[in-house]
């Protein structure tokens, strides 16, 4: 069940797209490029390749088109093939992991006061530290959840699990990231 | 207050992630006459991985694991406790040894360089069971102290995904591999596993199953199903397998 306006209109390009229609393609890489790189970059722990992971992924979306599940969300479907992409490249290049973070542009909650900005910075560099040392499974489910604001059902079929499992996995993830939080305190 | 799902939030837009256009790029591969179907690709992989499976006849020379692996393992009708450390005097046991005698046509699988040699490589009623030991990266299934179970048999008009007999509750569902892969299936949950020509089932949790061109593998593990498909896809040699969406 597509819900929202930007799904449907995903429904939309992807039957064009199933259909041979490249530039309705094009539109829904330039649709979700961002998200797709941002997931690489979590699933591969640096921001090093993960342009390069999101555009193979998006190559073999293009190629597993055809069975795509007309009425599903599009987003989780990709984001699957993002991290299966990505888990394949660190197999491969065995990279370490080690997000990095930009300096600055922690405004995106509301707006904090100046000094809460300074400060915001600073933890943010810590969770991020924090995060970093959690498994990617468990990356991409606060990642999926605050971030994305994926719902338990697409959560569920972008980590190809049952949806049953999202709550408690999500639960133990939080756990894991407080207490390393902890441990940097 | 910032709640620390806002701060978590916060930290993921703050992530440094290149701004790339990748249309172009895409539509450029895709255009392209080096933008090869996805079979072609795929056909190319397994020629290359049967080239090295003349490799896997080093890995049966390989010792069982020393570590004490102690699980109740189903090999058709018999329930074989296998502990490769020593012989025991268990009357519902067989030393390895044993099972590696008779005339048995198996199949041979690609190395899997990313889990090690294997900790027991197991032959019995056509089929060949491969295990390794739990790790950090491969949780054990139950009590039995082994991470991976893979089995592979060559079939013959039989696929032993038709029969497992699955409790309410469990999760099935299906997984492609591009075009090479004929059947797929996930099953999640607690299922009793009747393997073809058997009439003995046996128990079993968190299993993949597909058949690629007559050879059916048969993957347990304490994994979920993305990291699953990551260890089957190394038993291909880097085929990618797809979530069938």
């Amino acid at each position: 069940m597509l819900d929202s306006i930007d799904e449907r209109f995903d429904a939309e390009l992807i039957e064009r797209a199933q259909a041979g229609d490249l530039t309705a393609f094009g539109e829904l890489v330039r649709r979700h490029q961002r998200a797709a790189i941002r997931v690489a970059a979590v699933a591969l722990g640096s921001s090093t390749g993960a342009d390069d992971v999101a555009q193979e992924a998006f190559m073999k979306a293009h190629a597993a088109l055809h069975r795509f599940n007309e009425g599903s969300p599009f987003e989780p479907w990709l984001f699957r093939i993002v991290t299966n992409t990505a888990r394949n490249r660190m197999r491969l290049l065995g990279r370490q992991r080690a997000l990095a973070v930009r300096s600055g542009n922690l405004g995106a909650i509301g707006a904090p006061m100046a000094d809460e900005i300074v400060a915001g910075r600073a933890d943010s560099q810590d969770l991020i530290k924090a995060i970093n040392r959690l498994r990617p499974a468990d990356r991409l489910i606060l990642m999926y959840r605050w971030y994305e604001e994926l719902s338990e059902t697409e959560i569920a079929d972008a980590l190809g699990c049952r949806r049953g499992t999202v709550k408690s996995r999500l639960s133990r993830a939080m756990t894991r990231l407080r207490v390393e939080l902890g441990a940097d305190s | 207050m910032i709640s620390l799902e806002e701060r978590i939030a916060a930290a993921f837009d703050d992530l440094d992630v290149p701004e790339t256009d990748l249309v172009d790029a895409v539509l450029s591969e895709l255009g392209s006459p080096a933008a090869r179907p996805t079979g072609e690709r795929t056909r190319r992989l397994l020629l290359a991985a049967a080239a090295a499976v003349v490799v896997v006849a080093s890995v049966l020379a390989v010792a069982p694991a020393r570590e004490a692996v102690a699980r109740w393992f189903g090999i058709g009708a018999t329930r074989v406790e296998v502990v490769p450390t020593a012989p025991t005097t268990d009357v519902t046991s067989r030393d390895v040894s044993d099972m590696l005698q008779g005339d048995i046509v198996v199949v041979d699988v690609n190395p899997i360089p990313e889990l090690g040699p294997p900790s027991s490589v197991i032959e019995d009623d056509g089929r060949r069971h491969y295990t390794w030991v739990a790790t950090d990266d491969q949780p054990p299934i139950g009590n039995t102290g082994l991470g991976v179970v893979l089995s592979v048999r060559s079939i013959d008009g039989e696929v032993d995904l038709k029969q497992p007999s699955v409790d309410v509750g469990a999760e099935i569902g299906s997984i492609n591999v591009d075009e090479v892969l004929v059947a797929g299936l996930w099953i999640d949950g607690t299922h009793e596993f009747l393997a073809a020509g058997s009439s003995s089932p046996v128990l079993a949790e968190k299993v993949l199953i597909w058949v690629v061109e007559g050879v059916q593998y048969r993957l347990e593990t304490n994994l979920d199903l993305a990291e699953a498909l990551a260890v089957a896809e190394m038993v291909h040699g880097g085929t990618e397998l797809l979530p069938s969406g």
